[in-house]
């Protein structure tokens, strides 16, 4: 197959581009009229037509490519290779960066002339542009006999996984071992056959624990057991106990469990901080509040911090995010890895997706942009990152028709294959599903689907069906996801119309002992709850310790122990709740005997610093505590109330001024609505 | 599990520097029968190419190939340094607290392995460092 730039570019957007491409962009790309774009796709057909793909017009001025795997396979690596080799100022850059932090030597610049055909000026040029970007990362570039890189190991690894992400196609990165030789420039960079290992070993150990990981994530931890299977038997080690706070069992078991495969494999030891780094990254991307707010390395100031730049956002934006529970741990694991990552300062953007997404939510990126310097006046985020959090909170945006349980009917006449894709799809978008039931054709009008179920869909037309149904492919295309929002939008209205109350029936499948285990448990928690006065003390301390001494015996078998705990984590971190007169003060010991969460009214009020580290006077305590090891439903019960004071606006007040009435109230319907899940 | 014999074990030792505990571990090598003086240099060697401390305030002492034919018996010997003893530099300091002696003909790598994995738990080190007898260090590598 031949292929002329113009039709290399238009194949390339397609085989890039997750939606159709429309004739616009091909416009807009080529710098060409309209008919001149309609005329290239002509001539592509013809030369796709050699290798068994072809053009498909997906709705007026909308094209995409619809080709077999091993097809597409064979026309990216055309497309690549009909790539000038010339590279990029920004990929020459990353190459002569990567180069540089691989090699154990110092690299002379003729090499470097050599390899890319660059003058002594441009290199001068990059090397500078280098220097800038990395700026805020412990690494330097250094000069002596030849050009090396000097700093830590632990961040050399970080940087060298980041530029490979960023510059390795996914397409690549997970197929290289079906492409041919030199489809990827970047590829060259590491070691192949390591990584193909580090993907086996990934595949089976992590991913069965982990099955909801992204690409990009899978990539990173890939990539970063490759570089250290590389790394190690240079005598390159990582010594560094970068990471003080405890980890995971669970997560160390796997990283044990990873390396233990790599050992054997490459015949190397590989010492304790190899195994424990991969676990604090494993633990980057699983943190999650509800089972983290207990652990030492929870940090509620960086939890205020996403609270504060979602509210900025909100209130820019004009769209409330608050309720969203789910944005919220999504941003805070985001940031925390992100802010454990070594980024490349990025001037602009290198996916066609990210772009886009900026594109379409203008106003969310604006108003992200104007938060972040205000919630993190010290960290500067790239182009990239600013782009995921748009992402999250567009997300977000789109979850909206939430906390509704829809019932759908599903009509597909094609075998069951068919159906549990289109079963997955529907779930996968639109979580919120409670069931979705499928009915083959020859079923139709023996019962009345619209009583029974709030929407109904078909895989095929039905001629003469009287009910109302909505028309989609088992592939779920973009255009009918957008219009099953919009159908579930209008069941959002009609739902809160007609039944106010919440369904009462707990969910069937359940097994019926676990729920009600789980509501004597909450009954206990509400049980021992009060809010009451507390004739306090001027020193901290001592107030901590009568407030403790008034918790029931029942609950605390040794007030010393516990309130040296609860002095111990507000030590460790300020609690307080900005703007607001309280402070949760939460420990788990093993000294107590059953989780409890109570509320003391100070008669004392004592000056505190808040998570916002402003001081702010204190009146009311908020205490819980929970046993050590801490149980899966009394963690879930913790995380709710813990979530409801620090995320939500109403209830943050209701916990500032409210009497135990109201306080109750808002426990049982919180605690209640957990059960429900 | 790490297998340690109670003869093999050494508590609240102390060194100024790494090289002088290697020595040290070494010579109680030596001491014990295990290995023939030689396979001493050729543990500052190993530790020479790459250091053997590896997080966690563990270090592994052990030979490289060349120290081989200088083993006498297999073993594994346990070094307790409460005040630690720094196998870094000043700028970065590696301070290790338990040294795992290795002189192994076979299976060294295993060995070393798995001693790193038990150590990646940084409360088997500290119970180990804390370990005020040879029953305490017993119990604790009994789960390893």
């Amino acid at each position: 197959m031949f292929l002329t730039p113009r039709e290399t570019i238009i194949l390339k957007e397609l085989l890039l581009s997750a939606s159709p491409v429309t004739v616009e962009r091909l416009m807009s790309l080529l710098k060409v009229s309209k008919r001149t774009v309609y005329r290239e796709l002509a001539n592509l057909e013809l030369s796709l037509e050699s290798v068994g793909a072809k053009l498909e017009k997906a709705s007026r001025g909308r094209f995409r490519l619809i080709a077999e795997d091993a097809a597409k396979a064979e026309i990216l690596s055309i497309v690549s290779e009909d790539e000038p080799s010339e590279l990029s100022a920004t990929e020459r850059q990353h190459a002569i960066l990567l180069q540089l932090l691989n090699s154990d030597e110092p690299i002379s610049m003729q090499t470097f002339l050599d390899e890319y055909l660059i003058s002594n000026t441009t290199f001068f040029a990059d090397i500078k542009q280098l220097e800038l970007r990395l700026e805020r990362l412990p690494l330097t570039i250094t000069r002596n006999r030849g050009y090396e890189l000097a700093g830590s190991e632990k961040y050399r690894r970080l940087l060298l996984a980041n530029i490979l992400g960023i510059e390795i196609n996914e397409y690549h990165f997970f197929h290289f071992s079906e492409l041919k030789d030199k489809e990827s420039f970047f590829l060259q960079f590491i070691n192949q056959e390591q990584l193909l290992f580090a993907q086996k070993l990934v595949r089976e150990i992590v991913e069965p624990r982990f099955s909801d990981l992204s690409d990009r994530k899978l990539e990173f931890l890939i990539l970063m057991l490759t570089i250290s299977m590389d790394r190690v038997p240079r005598g390159c080690q990582l010594v560094e106990d970068s990471y003080s706070g405890q980890i995971n069992k669970e997560l160390l078991d796997l990283s044990k469990q990873i390396f233990a495969k790599i050992a054997a494999h490459t015949k190397q030891l590989y010492a304790v901080s190899e195994v424990v780094f991969f676990a604090n990254l494993l633990g980057d991307f699983f943190s999650d509040l509800d089972n983290d707010f207990f652990s030492e390395s929870f940090d509620p100031r960086l939890a205020y911090q996403v609270k504060q730049l979602i509210e900025n956002v909100s209130r820019d934006a004009e769209v409330n995010f608050f309720e969203d529970n789910n944005l919220y741990k999504m941003l805070l694991t985001h940031l925390s890895a992100a802010l454990s990552r070594a980024i490349l300062n990025q001037g602009s953007l290198s996916n066609p997706i990210l772009e886009r997404i900026m594109g379409q939510y203008l106003e969310v990126a604006g108003a992200i942009r104007k938060a972040l310097p205000e919630v993190f006046p010290q960290q500067e985020f790239s182009e990239e990152e600013i782009a995921y959090m748009v992402l999250h909170f567009a997300n977000s945006l789109e979850r909206s028709p939430k906390v509704i349980a829809v019932d759908i009917a599903g009509i597909s006449p094609s075998g069951l294959a068919s159906t549990r894709m289109l079963e997955m799809r529907l779930r996968k978008h639109f979580p919120f599903i409670n069931e979705i039931v499928f009915f083959r054709i020859a079923d139709l009008g023996k019962q009345n689907l619209e009583e029974t179920f709030d929407l109904t869909i078909s895989t095929s037309l039905l001629p003469g069906y009287s009910g109302k149904y909505l028309l989609v492919s088992p592939l779920l295309l973009e255009d009918e996801i957008k219009q099953l929002k919009e159908a579930f939008r209008a069941i959002d209205h009609t739902k809160r119309h007609v039944q106010t109350a919440a369904r009462p029936s707990l969910p069937e499948n359940d097994d019926y002992q676990e729920v009600m285990t789980f509501i004597d448990e909450i009954n206990r928690l509400l049980k021992h709850f009060f809010v009451k006065p507390l004739e306090s003390s001027a020193d901290i301390s001592e107030t901590v310790a009568l407030a403790v001494k008034d918790i029931s015996a029942e609950i605390v078998a040794d007030p010393a122990k516990v309130r040296d705990k609860l002095m111990s984590r507000y030590q460790q971190a300020p609690i307080g709740i900005p703007n607001t007169h309280f402070a949760l003060f939460h420990a788990s010991h093993a000294a107590v005997l059953q989780p409890c969460f109570c509320v003391f009214d100070l008669q004392t009020p004592l000056e505190i610093v808040g998570m916002d580290k402003e001081p702010m006077t204190l009146t009311r305590m908020l205490i819980m505590l929970a046993p050590d090891p801490i149980e899966e439903n009394v963690a879930k019960m913790l995380g709710k109330i813990s979530g409801a004071i620090i995320m939500n606006d109403l209830g943050m007040e209701i916990f500032n001024s409210g009497n135990e009435a109201i306080i109750y109230q808002l426990l049982s319907a919180l605690l209640i609505e957990e059960v429900k899940k | 599990m790490i297998t340690i014999k109670d003869e093999h074990i050494l508590l609240d030792q102390v060194y100024s520097s790494a090289e002088t505990a290697i020595i040290a571990a070494g010579e109680f090598l030596v001491a014990q029968g295990l290995v023939s003086p030689n396979y001493i240099e050729s543990m500052l060697a190993r530790h020479r190419k790459v250091s053997v401390y590896v997080g966690n305030f563990v270090a592994l002492p052990h030979g490289d190939s060349e120290g081989q034919p200088f083993i006498e018996e297999e073993a594994i010997c346990m070094i307790q340094v409460p005040d630690g003893v720094n196998f870094g530099n000043d700028q970065e300091p590696q301070i290790a607290t338990i040294l795992f002696v290795v002189a192994l003909k076979e299976k060294q790598l295993e060995a070393l392995q798995d001693i790193a994995f038990f150590c990646s738990d940084i409360e088997n080190v500290m119970a180990l460092s804390d370990a005020k007898d040879l029953q305490a260090v017993r119990n604790i590598l009994e789960n390893s």
